[in-house]
């Protein structure tokens, strides 16, 4: 039971990640590759936050939002104006130079030592010491945060979204100033990121660099797509899915120390394939172009 | 210090070279961001541990027989995903998500077959010849030249032979080459197979001093696309100098600061081009579509 909450911990968490990559690749066409760098980014402030002023978990949380948002603010005005492949390449540098400054910005983040002892939670007296136990503060923080994610989605502000990812060039002809909703988007989908970087600095209660390289992204962009973008199914199905492949294939009798590459592979050909026989995901509504 | 850190920027510069050109190759014509050119590079560098090392066939002999497997990987690429990809009519992003499909496949399979150790291919250090106090290993000197030697030809092959033209008008305008009767599939998959090629022989130049891992690509790959970025992407020279320039700059921050700052530079460098420069220093820009 332990382990099956456990895994579900996890698939909430990247639930929220995936949900944040949607809004930003599935509804406005960005794509962006550095959504590990925010994932590490949010993870690594609430951790620092926690261990060194002790701030509980909502405080630490807000902080984590309020940097990260701050960071993809700094990030997102200079490289938004930037169009299509330019804009990626920025973001794979963002990715890489995160990397660089967690490993090696020792008095901040320990460098490649990474950060322990991230305090257990508390839940109305209730210490969420068993590593299952968490699953309900994660399912609870996902609930939130696909809702806010829909609601956000059917507002006029979710409309022109669409817009600008369907054609932005008819959407600033409309009169939307694009610039300006690419920048909005781009920042909150770098909070939501931040969302799943505490939950995850709070799961695991240890974090370091190598969690959040570029391989994560891929994931997460694996997870969106092959679940589907535009849809809170789909980024519920993607991450169950491309979890629940390798742990089926665990049961299947394959040794556990190559589970990390099988599931490297098997996503990548997932993706590959989804792309060529189905390219609006298992259940998704809209196609990336 | 100054002297020995010009020439191992120099020989940086020469990797980068050849991968930035093969990159630039592919992207003027297919309009791919292939960063999947990483894991190409890769592959080269394991084919020739492979032939070496695991077969013991002789390094002057596995050395072409390794470049030629990597271009027909690259080949295969083309042939297989993103071709597949042009005839479902798939636009941009779904080709990137693709590409990170192919680099995530391919990583795991490299880590599956070789482990994440790193592989090394030959034992004992380089020969070196001393130039007072500089070091140039025979290494330094075989990237040097394979660049001057690979520039030239590539020059002439896409100027002066009916294939070279065929790929320029292909990267002019697709429409109008396939009306003009080319097939423009055979003509992508040989500048694949050129391309990769090239990432090929600077795989295994690089992997005769560092060894593979499978992990390599990932750095070298975007500082060659960031040199792209410098030089301007459709002008072969300018990659060139580009490419030439970044390996400098990194190692005079290696001088200045610390070896782990490089990315960074490479990040910044990227950033201040694509704002204040985005059509490269010499001017050519980088066609990007919208929609």
């Amino acid at each position: 039971m332990e382990y099956i909450a456990t895994l579900l911990t996890q698939i909430a968490i990247y639930v929220v990640a995936v949900a944040a990559l949607d809004l930003l690749l599935g509804y406005a066409g960005i794509a962006s590759l550095g959504h590990a760098a925010f994932i590490g980014i949010g993870a690594y402030t609430a951790a620092i936050f926690a261990t060194t002023l002790h701030l509980g978990f909502i405080l630490s949380l807000v902080a984590s939002i309020a940097v990260t948002s701050l960071i993809a603010l700094a990030v997102g005005i200079p490289t938004l104006r930037l169009s299509g492949d330019y804009f990626v390449l920025a973001t794979f540098g963002l990715g890489s130079v995160t990397s660089a400054v967690l490993q090696n910005w020792v008095d901040v983040t320990n460098g490649p030592f990474g950060i322990y002892g991230i305090p257990v939670l508390d839940v109305l007296g209730v210490r969420l010491i068993s590593p299952g136990r968490f699953l309900i503060v994660a399912a609870a923080v996902m609930a939130i945060v696909l809702v806010v994610k829909q609601l956000l989605v059917r507002s006029p502000f979710g409309v022109v979204l669409r817009a600008v990812g369907a054609d932005e060039l008819v959407a600033a002809v409309s009169g939307k100033n694009v610039t300006l909703l690419r920048v909005t988007v781009f920042i909150i989908a770098g909070a939501g990121a931040a969302v799943a970087g505490v939950l995850q600095a709070y799961d695991l209660r240890f974090i370091d660099p190598t969690l959040f390289t570029i391989q994560l992204t891929v994931f997460v962009w694996a997870a969106l797509y092959v679940g589907g973008c535009g849809s809170w199914l789909g980024n519920i199905v993607g991450p169950l899915l491309l979890f629940g492949m390798p742990e089926a294939l665990r049961f299947v009798g394959l040794a556990g120390t190559t589970v990390a590459e099988i599931r490297d592979i098997l996503y990548g050909a997932l993706l590959i394939a989804v792309t060529i026989y189905r390219p609006q995901g298992i259940a998704g509504t809209y196609r990336v172009r | 210090m100054l002297g020995q850190l010009i020439v191992n920027g120099i020989a940086a510069g020469g990797i980068y070279a050849l991968l930035a050109v093969g990159f630039a190759l592919i992207y003027n014509t297919s309009r791919v961001l292939h960063l999947a050119h990483a894991i190409v590079y890769t592959f080269g560098a394991y084919a020739f541990y492979c032939l070496v090392v695991l077969l013991g066939i002789w390094g002057w002999v596995a050395a072409p027989i390794a470049v030629a497997l990597t271009g027909m990987f690259g080949w295969s690429i083309e042939a297989f995903v993103y071709r597949p990809l042009r005839r479902a009519g798939a636009g941009h992003n779904a080709t990137l998500i693709a590409t990170l499909g192919l680099i995530s496949l391919f990583q795991g399979t490299y880590a599956l077959v070789f482990s994440t150790d790193n592989k090394m291919l030959r034992a004992g250090p380089l020969p070196v010849y001393q130039v007072g106090s500089i070091s140039i290993t025979i290494l330094h000197v075989a990237i040097v030249g394979m660049t001057l030697v690979v520039f030239p030809v590539l020059q002439l092959f896409l100027t002066q032979t009916r294939l070279g033209i065929a790929i320029r008008a292909l990267a002019d305008n697709r429409e109008l080459a396939d009306i003009q009767g080319m097939d423009s599939d055979r003509l992508y998959g040989v500048i694949f197979l050129m391309g990769s090629g090239l990432a090929g022989i600077a795989a295994i130049l690089t992997a005769l001093d560092l060894g593979a891992t499978p992990d390599m690509g990932f750095d070298v790959v975007f500082a060659a696309v960031v040199a792209l970025v410098i030089g301007g992407v459709g002008y072969l020279p300018g990659a060139l100098a580009g490419a030439f320039a970044l390996g400098l700059a990194q190692q005079l921050v290696v001088w200045q600061l610390n070896t782990a700052w490089q990315s960074a530079l490479v990040f910044t460098l990227l950033i201040l081009f694509l704002i204040l420069r985005p059509q490269g220093f010499f001017g050519a820009r980088m066609v990007t579509r919208r929609v």
